[in-house]
């Protein structure tokens, strides 16, 4: 990476704060590998670790002052600071990827759920409708095929339900977390 | 250097840093690391903190064609620094005490 790549990478990933706050931090740096000098260039981009390291400790700091400065107004705008702060570190993309994993196999396992509710509904139904149909040439036949049938769509209706309650949960659940885990980490 | 430098620490060091005469970034960062070890990426947010809160000051002077910021500490700043150098001093006290087996208090 060129020190011209490293600076518009920085400009970047700081997109979102004020500009005041990138021009600064640019002047900085720029600054700052004119005075190191072309032969320390290499050495500074690599102490430098990465614009994306570099502008994670740029958009906390703000952040923090940002929120103690906001304190009495709405939240949100720290919190989407400190969204930032993660997706600018270089954790974030790994994390990231292995929650976004987690979260889609736990809603896979909802949809089988919900999908062998509604079989079990399906099943019902029509067992429902041969038990009708065979109470008129044999009683007990068609009772055993109705019992059947309210059986299979009972199961499926508390299928259904639980799943559809659990979603719900789940997904209140996460929003609640992950708004925890990006406060804590944006004050850091 | 074993020891991270980091937090109320790394802004007394940076003020302390300043309390002689002004600096320009790259100026600063290499009179830091002669006694600390940190990275180049830490102190620009230590400072933008610091002139926040109106411990230090910036001001621009042109030199070679450029403009290069300079850094210098405000009277809060020079309180702040008195303040830090008491705190210190406790500090290194009660940790000479523990490494020392707690046998030394009252050493000096």
């Amino acid at each position: 990476m060129t020190k011209n790549e490293f600076l518009s990478e920085l400009r970047y990933a700081l997109r979102h704060l004020p500009q005041e706050e990138i021009d600064n931090a640019l002047n900085y740096y720029e600054e700052f590998f004119h005075e190191a000098g072309p032969q320390r260039e290499r050495q500074i981009i690599d102490e430098l670790i990465s614009p994306n390291a570099v502008a994670s400790k740029i958009i906390g700091e703000y952040a923090v002052h940002d929120a103690e400065r906001s304190r009495r107004k709405k939240r949100s705008r720290p919190l989407w600071i400190a969204i930032l702060a993660i997706c600018a570190s270089p954790v974030a993309v790994p994390l990231a990827l292995s929650g976004f994993v987690l979260v889609v196999a736990l809603f896979i396992v909802f949809l089988a759920f919900g999908i062998s509710g509604a079989a079990f509904a399906v099943s019902g139904i029509v067992s429902l409708y041969a038990g009708v149909w065979a109470a008129s040439a044999s009683l007990p036949t068609g009772m055993f095929y109705i019992g059947l049938g309210l059986l299979a769509i009972s199961i499926s209706g508390s299928l259904l339900a639980g799943t559809a309650l659990a979603t719900k949960n789940t997904f209140f659940a996460l929003q609640k977390a992950l708004g925890k885990i990006l406060i804590r980490r944006g004050a850091k | 250097m074993k020891f991270t430098v980091a937090g109320a620490l790394l802004d007394a060091c940076v003020l302390g840093a300043l309390a002689n005469a002004p600096a320009y970034g790259y100026d600063l960062t290499q009179k830091i690391q002669r006694t600390i070890e940190i990275s180049e990426s830490t102190l620009y947010p230590v400072l933008r903190r610091l002139l926040r809160e109106g411990l230090l000051d910036s001001y621009d002077k042109p030199f070679d064609g450029r403009n290069r910021r300079y850094y210098q500490i405000t009277d809060s700043g020079r309180q702040a620094l008195r303040g830090y150098t008491e705190d210190w001093q406790a500090y290194r006290q009660a940790i000479e005490n523990i490494l020392n087996g707690g046998n030394h208090s009252d050493q000096e």
